[in-house]
C-alpha cells in the first residue's frame, strides 16, 4: 500500500475543494478553484485507473470550462445592471436536516454497494468478448460508438440542439469580434501563433489514437475547439453565425454523417447503427472525423455564446441603427 | 508505484496546497489565476512522475494535453475577465 497516503492527500484535496468552490464569495475565487479541481478530479481518475474518463476531465471538466466560465464572468461584470446576487446563509436547522438525509442516504447508497461489488465484475468480460468483432482495440471507443452508438448518437444530437438555443438567445446576424480592432501584444500573437497548429496536430494525433489507446472525437473536437477560443480572443473573424451553407455543415455533419452510418447498416439488413465486422473500422473513424468536427464547431460557440462574441455592443447597434 | 515516485508525487502535491492558499488569498485576481496555473503545471508534473511509475504511454499523452490546454483559460482571463476591471482597479482586483 505505497500509494496510501498520495491517494488520501488526493481526496482530501478534493472534498476540501469542492466545499471552498460552493461557499466562494466572489465568483472568480469560486471559478479558479473550479479549474484547479478539475485537474485534481482527472488526477484521482488517473489513480482510479480510467484514462479517458481521465482525459476529458483535463480538456473539458479543466481547460473548456474554465475558459467559458471567466469568460461569462466577464460578461456578468460589464454588464453592471445584472446585479451578482448570493444567497445569505439559510437558518441551522436546515443543515441538520439536510446532514441527516445525507448520512442516511450514504450509509443506503454504501449498503446497496457493498451488496452489488464482490459478486460481479460489471460488464467488463462482456466488452472484452466482443472487442474484437468492434473493428477497434480500444474497449471505451467500442462501446461508445459501436456497441452503444445509440448513447453517443443523441449525445451529438444534444450538442446540435444546444447550438440552435445560443442563437435563439442571440442575434443571427453576422457581428464582427469585439477584439478584432483592440491592440493584441506581441508577447499573446506570438504564443497564440505557436500554439495553434500545435494544438491542431496533436487534436488529430487523439482522433486517430482513439482507435487503439484513449483518446477519440470527444478529446480532438475538445483540442480544436481550444484552437477556435484562442483565436476568437486574439481578434480572428471567425464565421460561427449559420447563415453559410458550410456553417451549417459545421455543427450538423457529425449527426448526419453518424445517422447515415446506422442507416446503412439498415440496408445491409440489421439493425440500427450495427456495423459488421469488416467495415467497422472504417466507418467507426469516418463517424470520429464527422462528429469531432461538429463538436469543435459546438464548442467554439457555446464559448462564443457566452462570453458574448454573439452579442452586438453598444456602438455596432448604434451604427446598424444609423444605417437603416 | 514504488515508494520514490509516491514521494516525488507527494512533494508536487503538497507545493500545490500551498498554491491553493494563494488562491484563496489572493490579493489580486491576477495572483489567484497564476497559482491555478501552477495547479496546472504541478499536474503536468505529477502526470509525467505517473507516467514513469505505471509505465504507461497515455499518460504522457495527457500530460502533453494538459499542458497545452491550461493556456487556454489564463489567456481567457487576460483577454477577457482581467481586462474588463476599469484601470483604476486593477491594483487591487
Amino acid at each position: 500500500m505505497s500509494t496510501g497516503i498520495y491517494d488520501y492527500l488526493l481526496a482530501g484535496i478534493l472534498v476540501c475543494l469542492s466545499v471552498l468552490i460552493l461557499r466562494a464569495k466572489d465568483l472568480l475565487v469560486g471559478i479558479i478553484l473550479f479549474i484547479a479541481f478539475g485537474m485534481f478530479v482527472a488526477l484521482a481518475w488517473v489513480q482510479l485507473k480510467a484514462p479517458d474518463i481521465a482525459l476529458v476531465e483535463v480538456v473539458i471538466g479543466s481547460a473548456l470550462t474554465g475558459a467559458l466560465f471567466l469568460g461569462g464572468l466577464a460578461q456578468i461584470e460589464s454588464n453592471e445592471h445584472i446585479p451578482v446576487h448570493r444567497e445569505k446563509s439559510v437558518h441551522g436547522i436546515y443543515y441538520v436536516v439536510f446532514g441527516i438525509l445525507l448520512v442516511t442516504f450514504a450509509g443506503w447508497l454504501y449498503s446497496a454497494l457493498a451488496q452489488i461489488i464482490p459478486q460481479t465484475y460489471g460488464l467488463k468480460n462482456h466488452v472484452m468478448d466482443v472487442l474484437k468483432q468492434s473493428g477497434v482495440g480500444n474497449p471505451v471507443t467500442a462501446v461508445v460508438l459501436n456497441i452503444r452508438g445509440y448513447d453517443t448518437l443523441l449525445e451529438v444530437g444534444v450538442l446540435l440542439i444546444s447550438v440552435i438555443a445560443i442563437f435563439a438567445l442571440n442575434s443571427l446576424e453576422p457581428i464582427r469580434n469585439t477584439l478584432q480592432n483592440q491592440n493584441v501584444s506581441r508577447v499573446l500573437k506570438i504564443f497564440i501563433d505557436v500554439l495553434s497548429p500545435l494544438m491542431i496536430v496533436i487534436g488529430f494525433y487523439l482522433l486517430w489514437i482513439g482507435a487503439s489507446a484513449p483518446g477519440g472525437a470527444f478529446q480532438a473536437g475538445a483540442m480544436l475547439a481550444g484552437v477556435g477560443i484562442l483565436l476568437l480572443i486574439r481578434g480572428t473573424v471567425i464565421p460561427l453565425v449559420p447563415d453559410l451553407l458550410k456553417t451549417k455543415l459545421a455543427y450538423s455533419i457529425g449527426f448526419l454523417v453518424f445517422a447515415v452510418v446506422g442507416f446503412y447498416g439498415m440496408l445491409q439488413g440489421k439493425n440500427f447503427l450495427t456495423m459488421s465486422y469488416t467495415e467497422a473500422k472504417i466507418l467507426i473513424f469516418i463517424v470520429e472525423v464527422a462528429t469531432t468536427l461538429s463538436i469543435a464547431a459546438t464548442l467554439i460557440t457555446l464559448f462564443a455564446g457566452s462570453s458574448g462574441f454573439l452579442t452586438a455592443t453598444k456602438e455596432q447597434m448604434e451604427v446598424k441603427e444609423g444605417k437603416s | 508505484m514504488t515508494i520514490p515516485y509516491t514521494i516525488f508525487a507527494f512533494i508536487i502535491l503538497g507545493t500545490v496546497i500551498i498554491g491553493l492558499l494563494r488562491i484563496l488569498l489572493g490579493p489580486t485576481r491576477a495572483d489567484r489565476m497564476l497559482a491555478a496555473q501552477l495547479c496546472g503545471t504541478a499536474s503536468v508534473a505529477i502526470f509525467l512522475i505517473l507516467a514513469y511509475a505505471f509505465n504507461e504511454n497515455y499518460l504522457f499523452d495527457m500530460a502533453m494535453i494538459f499542458a497545452l490546454l491550461t493556456a487556454v483559460s489564463s489567456i481567457t482571463f487576460v483577454r477577457l475577465t482581467w481586462q474588463k476591471v476599469p484601470a483604476k482597479d486593477k491594483g487591487r482586483n
